[in-house]
């Protein structure tokens, strides 16, 4: 059900990372575990994720400060908060930052799939608009263009 | 900063020192206050009643001295004046020659009568001759006529006086019956002639006896050698002893003798026309009857107000003592209220963040369980690993574990506070505490540096407030650090105390804030975050084992919060009831 949904987990709780990546293995998800929010940035720098689920209380970064740089550095990239010390306050700061959802730990596995399959969706849609929106452009900017020129930036579309 | 001025009105509200005894304290305070009481009202008492007692003695004695010799006075006058007249009335006799010399007969017979007319007293009537031979009487004893009474000491006395009279002792004479005799004597034609006249003492007797003035008293008369005179020829002998004879003064004294073996007053006057004294006597107890009557009175008032004042200061001092104790009674129990309502605060901020906390290990348990069954799950296709398994059911076990530490520590903390103080180390309570913290400064970033003394004396303190305090210092310097920075616990010995320092490196605070830090309800943090008692109560914790709690602060650098303990060698102040010494909670 996971599809190779590429997806990031940062949690300074060791146990509690590796269980959840290896559930989420199970599922067919591709995911990455990283203990602490410095790595989870480098990581997410030289490479696309399509989710990341963070917790907020790490030593080191915090998961806000992962969060806000995810936001800025791979906007397509859907983030889920999951932190067992949840309150008001800090879901709305995570939602106005741009997380896509606030869970609290412990979070039933059921709630959890649905909402990382409705995220997924969603940067689904927002790339396809992306896409959709980079195509028309090139379509009008292209028009007289030659075919072969027109496949190669279908191709950049593509990778972007 | 100003540490007195930040002291006085705290230590008005948590000062203990004082404020803590025991019944044991109350009764020796109530023994020590009925003393100074007793003293106080007996003292001025006893000093007053002997101040008027002897007042009044000495104002008596002195009116009983006055009285003695007035009346002393009076009867020497009158018997002054008695004897001068008899002499006159003898010296009248030879002068106007109604006693020629020598006399014819019938003429002694005649004088004498005249002289009974003015004085019954008058016995008998002698004429001597120039050679001591009496040659004419009249009176009862005829037959002394003719005798020679030259060589009669009083004869012989009265020759060679200075004055022209002489008044004798009583005696008894040659007729065996007490009497006393005036003798005067005249010259005629160059020889001397002496009238004697024998005077009857108990007519004189009645005289001084009837001038009694006073009640009890006795007059009589004492010669020189302090004999009494007999006039009647009853009490002859000596009316004083020895030692104290009235010596001749011409100023009436009262003086004290002993006779008999009871001690008298005597008013002494002596005569000026012989060598008598009168003696008005009076027995001394006698005399100072009323004043044993005013003493027995004034010991019976003295008595009565002693028992009262007792009676009255047992009451006042127990009922005063009573009242103290009550209210100090009160006092504690508010104080304990204080400290419980803001444990039970500090519970609140706590328990928010141990449910949080308890929400890791319950994650932990959810995905392992979770794990184990998607491994179980066919659609999964996993092959069953027992070793995994076992694996996954020991991570649940040790999360459930670590549930259960901080829901017993969050237990522990709100356990009603018992006021036992017993010895701990600092260091152990210390660890106690930072392990319980310590993933929380984990997470914000806070490194804590421990330098803790090797070896540190154990100290007095109730272990339930003593963490309750530490916690809040540790509180409060997360509060002041935020995120990312350092918490330094430092102990060590310094003289005769344990000194804790709980030093961050966060926002600081200004002076004027350091001023209110240990006030309740004086707080910095935001609305909802901080309840403004924390410091106040650790202060007044910290007070009540004896100690202090010292801040230094700068502002953008960091607060060092110091707590000094003083390392007692008396055993538990608080006699209290046995508990133990770990912090077990009943886990049920």
């Amino acid at each position: 059900m996971g599809d190779n949904i590429r997806i990031m987990i940062v949690d300074d709780e060791e146990r509690f990372l590796n269980t959840l990546a290896q559930r989420l293995r199970l599922r067919d998800f591709d995911v990455a575990a990283f203990s602490n929010g410095q790595e989870a940035v480098e990581a997410a720098r030289s490479r696309e994720f399509d989710l990341a689920i963070v917790d907020l209380k790490m030593p080191g970064m915090t998961g806000e400060q992962v969060l806000e740089i995810i936001k800025n550095e791979r906007p397509l990239t859907e983030v889920i908060i999951l932190t067992g010390h949840g309150s008001i306050p800090s879901a709305v700061h995570c939602t106005q930052v741009g997380s896509y959802n606030y869970l609290q730990k412990p979070c039933e596995t059921d709630e959890l799939l649905e909402v990382l399959k409705n995220a997924y969706q969603r940067r689904v849609q927002k790339k396809l608009k992306i896409d959709q929106e980079k195509m028309e452009k090139m379509l009008d900017t292209s028009l007289g263009e030659s075919p072969l020129g027109i496949l190669r930036r279908l191709r950049d579309i593509d990778k972007g | 900063m100003g540490e007195d001025s930040r002291r006085g009105p705290l230590e008005a509200l948590f000062d203990d020192e004082r404020e803590r005894h025991g019944h044991a304290y109350f009764n020796a305070f109530r023994r020590r206050l009925r003393w100074r009481l007793l003293v106080a009202y007996v003292i001025p008492l006893i000093l007053l009643a002997a101040f008027f007692h002897y007042q009044y003695s000495a104002t008596m004695e002195e009116g009983i001295n006055n009285h003695l010799k007035s009346v002393a006075e009076n009867q020497r006058n009158t018997v002054d004046l008695f004897l001068q007249e008899r002499a006159s009335n003898l010296r009248n006799t030879l002068r106007t020659g109604v006693l020629s010399v020598p006399p014819r007969p019938g003429e002694i017979e005649r004088a004498l009568g005249d002289l009974r007319l003015d004085s019954p007293a008058f016995a008998d009537l002698g004429l001597f001759g120039p050679d001591g031979v009496l040659v004419s009487y009249a009176g009862p004893y005829t037959d002394l006529l003719g005798r020679d009474y030259s060589r009669e000491e009083w004869f012989q006395q009265l020759r060679t006086h200075g004055k022209d009279f002489l008044i004798s002792d009583v005696y008894l004479g040659f007729r065996g019956k007490a009497h006393f005799v005036i003798a005067v004597r005249r010259a005629f034609e160059g020889r001397i002639w002496v009238l004697r006249a024998s005077l009857d003492p108990e007519k004189f007797e009645e005289f001084v006896r009837s001038s009694h003035l006073v009640k009890e008293a006795e007059a009589f008369i004492i010669n020189g050698r302090g004999e009494r005179q007999a006039f009647s020829g009853r009490e002859t002998g000596p009316a004083f002893g020895p030692a104290e004879v009235p010596h001749y003064t011409s100023y009436t004294h009262v003086s004290v003798a002993d006779a008999r073996g009871h001690k008298s007053l005597n008013g002494v006057a002596w005569l000026n026309e012989n060598n008598w004294a009168v003696i008005v006597r009076v027995p001394r107890d006698r005399a100072f009857a009323p004043l044993r009557r005013v003493t027995l009175v004034l010991g019976l008032v003295v008595a009565a107000a002693l028992a009262l004042i007792v009676v009255l200061v047992e009451r006042s001092s127990r009922k005063l003592v009573d009242r103290l104790e009550a209210s100090d009674t009160d006092k504690e129990q508010l104080r304990r209220q204080l400290f419980n309502a803001a444990k039970l605060a500090s519970v609140g901020e706590m328990s928010a963040g141990v449910a949080h906390e308890i929400n890791n290990p319950l994650a932990i348990i959810h995905e392992e369980a979770g794990l184990l069954k998607d491994l179980l799950d066919p659609q999964f296709g996993q092959e069953f690993n027992p070793a995994e398994f076992r694996e996954r059911l020991g991570a649940i076990i040790e999360a459930t574990f670590r549930g259960r530490q901080i829901t017993r520590n969050l237990l522990a903390f709100s356990r009603e506070h018992d006021p036992a103080l017993e010895r701990h180390d600092m260091n152990a309570v210390l660890e106690g505490i930072l392990a319980f913290k310590d993933t929380e400064f984990r997470v914000s970033n806070i490194e804590l540096k421990k330098e803790l003394a090797d070896v540190l004396p154990a100290v007095l303190v109730n272990r339930n407030q003593m963490e309750q305090v530490l916690y809040n210092l540790f509180n409060n310097a997360r509060d002041a650090i935020g995120r990312d920075g350092r918490i330094t616990v430092r102990t060590r010995q310094v003289d005769r105390e344990v000194q804790i320092d709980v030093e961050d490196t966060g926002c600081g605070m200004s002076d004027e804030q350091m001023e209110k830090i240990f006030f309740p309800f004086y707080t910095t943090k935001k609305v909802g975050k901080g309840t403004g008692l924390g410091l106040s109560i650790s202060y007044g914790i910290v007070r009540s084992f004896g100690g202090r709690i010292e801040v230094k602060s700068k502002v953008g650098e960091g607060t060092t919060f110091t707590v000094a303990l003083p390392i007692r060698e008396k055993e538990a102040r608080t006699a209290g009831r046995e508990r133990p010494a770990d912090m077990e909670a009943s886990d049920g």
